[in-house]
Parts: C-alpha cells; structure tokens; sequence
C-alpha cells in the first residue's frame, strides 16, 4: 500500500494556501510515479503550523509546516517522499508538542481522517455514544450528564441535564433539538473547527438529544460567515441519511429524528437563544423576553432544547466514556475539558482543549509561545468581545467558570485574544460599546440607546473633552445596562469597559473633566 | 423566510425591491415584514452590490492591525468594490482577515488583497 499524504482542508489552512499546497503535491506525485495518494483531512488546530502536511508511510505519520505552496512541490523530490531529514519535518504529529500537551476528548478525532469519511468516524469510536444512549432509559443518559457535571459551552454555563430534563418532562408531542452554531464571538473558532472537521459528531450528539427528550427533528443554525462549514454539515447530513443516523431509523432502534440545516444572515445577537429562535422562525433577530424558557416554550412554541455545539458534541464523550470519567478533569463545578481558542497577537495560536483549572498564563505561554509581532503581550481578552480584559498580573487566574466569575471576567466560549503593548485600550473600552450598538436588536433601551451613550461618552474622553461628572454618568449608565437589559449582549458590555478601567486606569482617565458630579 | 432571501440574494446580488409584495404574498405576511426582516440583516440589502471585500474589524483581527488595512484597502480599491468591515470571519488565530466572495484569506496585506482582487 501506497503513502498517504494529508492536506488539511479547513478554512484556516485553506486561508493560508493549503487547496494550493495539495494541488502542487498531487501534481509532484503524478509526474514522478509516487506511489502515494494525496488526502484532504480536517485540521489538528495548530493554526501555526497550517498547511500542515502530514505524510504517513510505514506506519509513521510525520508532519512538515507552515509549507507554502511554493514549497509543497519539494516534499516529493527524486520519486521519494519527504522524510525526518527535510528542514520543515516537525517529527511525529501526535509528538508536536502544541498537539500533545492538550487534553483532547471532543476534539480527540479532528484532522485525523478526511472529515466526511463516514468509515472512519466509525472506525475512529463515532457512533459508540449514540448506540449506548439508544440501549438506554431517557433518564438513564440525563442522569450521565448529570454526573458528568457538563455546562453550557456557549458562555451561560448552566447545568445541561437540568435544560434536558425541563424538554423531557415538558408534555407535548413535538419537540425541537436546536444547535446554536451562531459563533460570533471574536476570537472564536472551536464550533467552525468542529463542524469543518468532525461534522458527525455534531450529528450523533443531536440524534442522542433528539431520541433522549422526546423530539423528532432538529435544527442547526449556522452564521453565514462560515461557508466551508455550511458545504461540509450539509453534506455530513445526507451522508448520515444514507447511513442511517439519520431518518426514520435512527441507527436501526426504529426511532425518527432529522436535521436541517439554516443559514444565518450576518446577525451577532442571533447567537443569544431567544433571538436565534426569532430568526429561525423567518423573523427579525428580536430577543424574546424569558420566561417563558425555551425549554418550555421556545421554536414554532414548542419545548425546545438549546445547546451550542460544544455542549451538544461533549456528550458524545460522556455517553462514550461514561459521565464519571468525563467529571473526573476539571475543578470544583467546572468539570470537563473546555477547547479554548488562542488567537489575536499570539505566536502560536489554535484549538486547545484543556481541562477546566489550567492558569491562564500556561496557555499564553506554553502553547501561545508570546505574541505574534514580538512586542511584549500587554492585555488578555477573555470570553469574546464581552469578556473581561486582564492585566499581566491577573494572568495567573485558573481558566474555570468560578475563578473568572470572582474576577468580574468570565470564560465565555472559550476565545481568548492576546494584545501586544501597542494596543490601545481607551480605544478597545470603545469599540465595546461601538461593536454593542451595531449590533444591538434595538428591542431595550439600556441596549439600544445606553451603548450610543457610551460610545460618545468615551469617545469625548477620548478626545480630551471629558466633563464633570463623566465617571459618574459612565458608572451609572453601565449599571443601567447590565441590570435593565434582556439579554447578555447589553447586560455585558460593560465588563470589558469595567476591566479595563479597573486594570488600565491609565488607559482612560475620566475626571479629566473636572470633580466627580 | 431567510432560506429564500437568500436564495434571491444568491441570484441578484440583492433584494429587487419590487419582488416585496410577491415575497409577502409567498409567505402570507406583510409586506411591513418582509421589509423589516430585510432591513434587520446584514446580509440583505435593496442595493446591488458590484463585489465586496470584507475586512475583518473584531478584536482579534484589532490586535493585528486590521484598522490600518480596512483604510489602506478602501483608498486602493475603484468606486464599485464595497469594502465592509465585518465582526468576525471566525480565522482568529491568523488574522488580520480579508473574505472575497468565497475565500478567505489569511495573514492579509494590501499587496495580497490586491492581488486577489486583480485575479478575479
């Protein structure tokens, strides 16, 4: 048998030239008679090293990168294929150092096979959880989820079998599974990895919800920036049909359960459940009011269960592994692995997947190697455009959900973007509340009006027009958003522009103007 | 409704004001809710839109230097190139990002957005 020669296919390394480094690799090994095969399988993550080939021959698998396309074609020189002695070889894949110093349970599979190679899932332990979940009692695979201690991945944290219970118990005939694949945090890439790479277990998790509460069909709601996503789950689904995880007899058990697929339209708040629901519906992206809950009452009106697909694809672990095994990483009530996403002004940045308790400062250094431009990091955000900035010396924090909490910051979905010191953090305080005003759905005022006002107020500080009583106004304004809005968007906007008064009180200086009011 | 609007948007670049009506009376609602649902959304618009490149203008793209090169691509591209800055392409460890038609790309620069934008 001949050489396999991977080449991810993935957004990321496509943006960095892989289709083009395939394409060169499949045309050397054409004209010099190589017995090797060129595959284009999902990415590890290691965004650093994209395009990442991967050769495996003689039951070796190496990898070489960054390759560049002008490069690709010397991986096949003289009829042979590259080996250790190549200047980019970076060893065995599994040995790379990013790759081996992760925990990766949800994550365990991308990049490994081509990703909508239905065998290979199977062959790589897909559809283990599925099968146990069908041989159990519904409350049987609520109770694993309840030992495994799984929280919303999204950035709400709240107990999973609590929301699967509630759509259980609730009565009526039809009910909805809807995946939240809205990923608009910046910073952000785990939901889009998993869908690009490992596109079945996304399915099999919801085929579990689906026959576990009681409901026939599901929804995945997708963003519209993701296009690679949306071509590979839309082919992920006819292929499960025709394999049968999908369809009138869910993997032979006799129950039903479908998925469609919809497209987002460029809405940062229709990530926020209620207003994902809106949008589904065919409507403006308008955040409902709760309750009632969408567990009740929630698409079409119907019981509905709302997960992001991290959450939804961390159960394909624990129904595998059991929910001990899954509550056995992590501390206190952050248990499980979480797949941060390293990204900004880092060095080395990626999918990494640890479990809940690891300082922050391991991942920036460990695995993020410093920054990108070489300056020195100066802030941290962390959880997404609504997250805390931290300070240097707040790197320490451990990444679980209480931690963050205590430290007015939160882990959001899990994105964390680092800053050099050339930032400008009065600047970044105003994008916050710029980014909450365009993308506010107008529905509440302290949202709505309250985010203009802070953006003028900070930009007039900003300006060096500060006015008495600035702080004052500020505090207040704040204070009316984060306890008069309906959703996270308005209610946590004024996290970022807290941390950074509190940690960056140089960046800001608002009694410029004069004595507080 | 979002499926056809975008179907519609696939085909005409835009929403041809005139089918309103006709989207309305498809969907048995108003043509108040069709225009609201419309106006609600980025990716919909009345006006057609020659090409479009859109920069990513989020932080992680921010920590990069993408609002040099969101005023340094909107001084070179010609009248009919829109160039709208975006929150998120979701490429946030190999930023700052551009997205033309279908591609993104990483790691941009002017001479690269240049470049692509020649070959299309």
């Amino acid at each position: 048998m001949g050489a396999c020669v991977y080449v991810p296919d993935e957004t990321t390394a496509n943006s960095l030239g892989a289709a083009r480094v395939a394409q060169a690799l499949a045309d050397a090994i054409a004209s010099q008679g190589v017995d090797a095969k060129v595959v284009r399988n999902g990415s590890r993550g290691a965004f650093h090293l994209e395009p990442l080939v991967e050769i495996e021959a003689a039951g070796e698998r190496l990898g070489f990168g960054p390759v560049s396309p002008e490069q690709a074609a010397a991986l096949v020189d003289g009829g042979r294929l590259a080996d250790r002695s190549h200047p980019l070889c970076l060893g065995p894949v599994d040995d790379i150092p990013f790759l081996s110093g992760q925990t990766r349970l949800t994550f365990a599979r991308t990049g490994l096979a081509r990703a909508l190679d239905f065998s290979a899932y199977r062959r790589l332990g897909g559809l283990q959880a599925a099968e146990r979940a069908l041989s159990l009692a519904p409350q049987d695979v609520i109770g694993e989820l309840e030992t495994s201690g799984l929280r919303g991945r999204g950035g709400a944290a709240f107990p999973a079998f609590i929301k699967w219970q509630t759509v259980h118990d609730a009565p009526g005939a039809e009910k909805y599974v809807v995946c939240n694949a809205d990923e608009g945090d910046s910073g952000t890439f785990a939901d889009r990895l998993l869908m690009e790479c490992d596109p079945y277990q996304l399915l099999e998790a919801m085929v579990i919800a689906g026959v576990t509460v009681g409901a026939g069909h599901g929804v995945v709601y997708l963003r519209s920036e993701y296009p690679k996503a949306f071509e590979v789950l839309g082919e992920a689904i006819e292929q499960a049909l025709k394999h049968g995880l999908l369809g009138s007899n869910v993997l032979g058990s006799g129950r039903a359960f479908t998925i469609e697929l919809r497209l987002g339209a460029g809405s940062y708040v229709c990530g926020e459940e209620t207003a994902m629901l809106e949008s589904i519906e065919g409507k403006r992206g308008m955040v409902r009011a709760k309750p009632p809950l969408p567990a009740l009452s929630g698409l079409f009106g119907k019981p509905t269960l709302v997960h992001n697909v991290l959450t939804l694809a961390a159960v394909t672990t624990i129904l595998a592994q059991g929910g001990s095994a899954y509550a056995a990483h992590g501390v206190g009530r952050s248990l499980g692995t979480m797949p941060f996403q390293l990204g900004g002004n880092v060095a080395c940045g990626g999918l990494v997947e640890l479990p809940f308790g690891t300082p922050l400062s391991d991942l920036l250094n460990q695995f993020g190697s410093g920054s990108h431009s070489g300056r020195p990091l100066h802030a941290v955000q962390v959880g997404g455009p609504l997250g805390a900035y931290l300070s240097a010396e707040k790197w320490g924090l451990s990444l679980d959900y209480e931690s963050f909490s205590a430290a007015g910051a939160m882990i959001g979905h899990g994105g964390i973007v680092a800053f050099d010191d050339s930032v400008d953090m009065a600047a970044q305080a105003q994008f916050a509340m710029r980014f909450c005003a365009e993308e506010s759905c107008g529905k509440c005022t302290p949202c709505r009006i309250g985010s203009r006002r802070g953006e003028e107020l900070i930009s007039r500080v900003r300006n060096g027009e500060g006015r008495s009583g600035d702080l004052l106004l500020l505090e207040e304004l704040m204070e009316t958003m984060e306890t008069g809005s309906l959703c996270a968007l308005g209610g946590l906007t004024p996290m970022p522009v807290r941390s950074i008064l509190e940690s960056f009180p140089d960046a800001l200086d608002l009694s410029a103007g004069g004595a507080d009011g | 409704m979002l499926p056809l609007l975008h179907w519609i948007t696939e085909r005409h670049g835009h929403v041809p004001r005139g089918m309103v009506p006709e989207i309305a009376e498809a969907l048995n609602i108003s043509r108040a809710d069709v225009h609201g649902v419309i106006s609600f959304y980025d990716d919909y618009g009345y006006e057609p839109v020659a090409a479009e490149v859109q920069v990513c203008g989020a932080e992680a793209c921010q920590a990069l230097g993408c609002g040099e090169l969101i005023r340094q691509v909107r001084r070179h591209v010609s009248g009919d190139v829109h160039v709208r800055e975006v929150y998120c392409l979701g490429n946030c460890a190999v930023g700052p990002n551009v997205r033309i038609g279908e591609r993104i790309m990483g790691r941009a620069t002017l001479e690269r957005v240049a470049q692509a934008l020649d070959a299309d």
